[in-house]
């Protein structure tokens, strides 16, 4: 019993680190993205929303955090002269998820945000409205936009005031990829589109690949020190079973056991403890990474069937090993030793 | 009638380090025979019944058991001898706390050849114990341990049953159930060597074997064979002196 339990925890532990070891990139990489962009789409010609819509339908589903494109032009705003960006105001919300807006993102037509510094230096705040140059019309800022970077100096408009074909200037690709699966993506992306430059956003990239890795050495560090402990701890309990059961051992040899049929009868339940403590060790690690992952990234885990089948299969023959190594050396005890009174 | 020895020690010595426990011992047991072995404490009869019971080999001497010259034998072989000769009953029963009584008597069958309930089911009534086969060690009292010890011994219809203290933790009145059933044995043809300090189960013995600082000081036959056993005999069997 408390051996199940030693070879349980075991179990556990090797399967909770292993899912954590796992899905710790994949769900980084996602919470990365609040970074923002990690791809820059380049193109000597201009990147026209044909060509942005087939980006889009490339991405996996499952990675894409965001793309928008991004014009430049410069107008004047009340004589002023500005730099106007047209970018999908909806999906760069997605790709810069640390930009502040006070007010609302534009609704209609005819609205916009402003840049924070130049609301400043125009003395202007959301509901404002201003003439903007080239368009002739009158604008309404819905908000002003904290960007945090040098785009606090500009006017935003969403992308549709263009119409539905455009060409962009720039484009930023957000996906929820790091390390080498990101550089496999970008070069699938230079295959696909010969006319495309994609760019990594090497300082992003750089910092995120470098605190994964040392994130998921942690992992493995820990993983080994805690599976070490255990595995001692499960060849101590092991030992203990069978020092308990060292007089009947003596018995069984007395009354005329083999050596061997000993061996084959610890052989058995040593396989059986491994192979129920692995299982039940696969549920409470699921459980245990579950409860990790929901608690640092507020995701659920994925099952890793292939790992429940190796953590069953490290856990029986571990089991067995360090079961065997005990029962070997009372396999054989001399009988008259430990039948000897009491 | 010359019955054929089951065990010869000649000149059989046990030496641990430096104290002899057995000492150039000479002990023959024929066939049918019903053997006490007496002493005191630490005289060396446990020792003796390790070398009879093929637990231990002699530093010196010779053991023939059964016409074979085992002195020299691979534990293998001493195990293989136990497993298909001898039937052992110990002071501390040494059963298995988690099997049933049964269950105990079928482990000895298990390594000899295959488990037969019925059979183990019919050594235990043969102890008086058929009611309470299904009962752990722990809800059986000493003396229906030991039956169940007994049962166990002789489920492989041993040629030599060896008891050590067989009754040393027993009553009175168990210890005349076993003293009885070793009777039944013996007169079935059972050859039965029983160490007991105990002179009452040492009388009903056909011959007493004394051992004192290992070595044997008597080893005196009764006259008659087993079965019945007059007053004379119980007279005879007691020490000289
Ligand atoms: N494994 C051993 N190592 C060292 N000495 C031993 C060993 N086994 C027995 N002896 C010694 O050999 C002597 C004979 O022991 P043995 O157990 O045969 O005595 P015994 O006649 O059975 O005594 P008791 O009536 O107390 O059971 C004792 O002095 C004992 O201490
Ligand atoms: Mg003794």
């Amino acid at each position: 019993m408390v051996a199940l339990l030693a070879v349980a925890i075991g179990a556990t532990v090797f399967f909770g680190m292993a899912t954590v070891y796992i899905d710790v990139p994949v769900r980084l990489s996602t919470a990365f993205r609040a970074y923002g962009a990690n791809i820059l789409l380049l193109s000597e010609k201009g990147l026209s929303s044909e060509e942005l819509k087939e980006v889009r339908n490339f991405v996996p589903e499952a990675n894409l955090v965001g793309l928008n494109p991004y014009i430049y032009k410069t107008m004047l705003l009340n004589s002023h002269s500005v730099t106007v960006t047209y970018t999908d105001l909806k999906e760069a919300v997605l790709t810069n998820p640390f930009w502040q807006i006070k007010g609302a993102l534009p609704s209609e037509r005819g609205e916009a945000l402003i840049g924070s510094d130049l609301a400043n230096i125009l003395e202007m705040e959301e509901g404002f409205t201003a003439e903007l140059g080239d368009i002739n019309q009158d604008i309404l800022f819905s908000g002003v936009l904290k960007t945090g970077s040098g785009g606090d100096n500009f006017v935003y408009l969403d992308i549709s005031e263009l119409g539905d074909s455009y060409l962009a200037d720039i484009a930023e690709l957000s996906v929820s990829l790091s390390g080498d699966n990101l550089e496999e993506f970008r070069t699938d992306l230079t295959f696909e589109f010969p006319d495309i430059t994609p760019k990594l956003v090497k300082r992003v990239v750089n910092s995120e690949t470098a605190v994964l890795k040392k994130l998921q050495a942690l992992v493995l560090f820990v993983t080994i020190v805690v599976l070490s402990l255990t595995m001692i701890c499960v060849s101590t309990t092991m030992t203990a079973v069978v020092l308990e059961r060292l007089k009947e051992i003596g018995l069984k040899k007395a009354i005329g056991a083999e050596s061997r049929s000993i061996l084959m009868e610890f052989f058995w339940s040593a396989l059986i403890l491994g192979f129920f403590g692995g299982i039940i060790g696969c549920f409470a690690g699921f459980a245990f990474a579950n409860f990790v992952s929901l608690s640092v990234f507020s995701v659920s885990v994925d099952l890793h069937l292939g790992l429940a089948v190796l953590s069953v299969l490290i856990s029986v023959i571990f089991t067995v090993i360090a079961g065997m190594i005990p029962v070997y050396s009372a396999s054989n005890v001399n009988p008259i030793m430990v039948l000897r009174g009491e | 009638m010359n019955r054929s020895n089951i065990v010869e020690l000649k000149n059989v010595s046990v030496i641990y380090d430096t104290l002899a426990a057995l000492q150039d011992v000479n002990v023959e047991v024929q066939e049918g025979e019903w053997l006490a072995v007496m002493g005191p404490s630490g005289s060396g009869k446990t020792t003796m019944m390790n070398i009879i019971g093929c637990l231990d080999r002699p530093t010196r001497g010779t053991v023939i058991f059964d016409g074979e010259d085992i002195s020299g034998a691979s534990l293998k072989t001493l195990t293989s001898i136990r497993r298909e000769k001898i039937g052992l009953i110990f002071q501390q029963f040494h059963l298995v706390p988690y099997l049933t009584a049964l269950q105990n008597v079928m482990l000895a069958q298990y390594y000899h050849s295959l488990v037969d309930e019925k059979e183990a089911l019919k050594a235990l009534e043969r102890v008086g114990l058929k009611d309470r086969s299904s009962h752990l060690p722990k809800e059986l009292s000493g003396g229906e341990q030991q039956r169940v010890c007994i049962a166990r011994a002789l489920i492989n219809y041993p040629k030599l049953i060896l008891a050590d203290e067989p009754t040393g933790n027993l009553d009175e009145t168990n210890e005349s159930i076993v003293v009885d059933i070793f009777k039944g044995l013996n007169a079935e043809g059972s050859t039965i060597i029983v160490v007991t300090h105990d002179r009452e189960v040492a009388q009903r013995a056909e011959r007493v074997v004394r051992l004192a600082h290992g070595k044997v000081v008597t080893g005196r036959h009764h006259r008659h064979h087993h079965g019945a056993h007059s007053p004379q005999d119980i007279t005879r069997a007691k020490p000289n002196g």
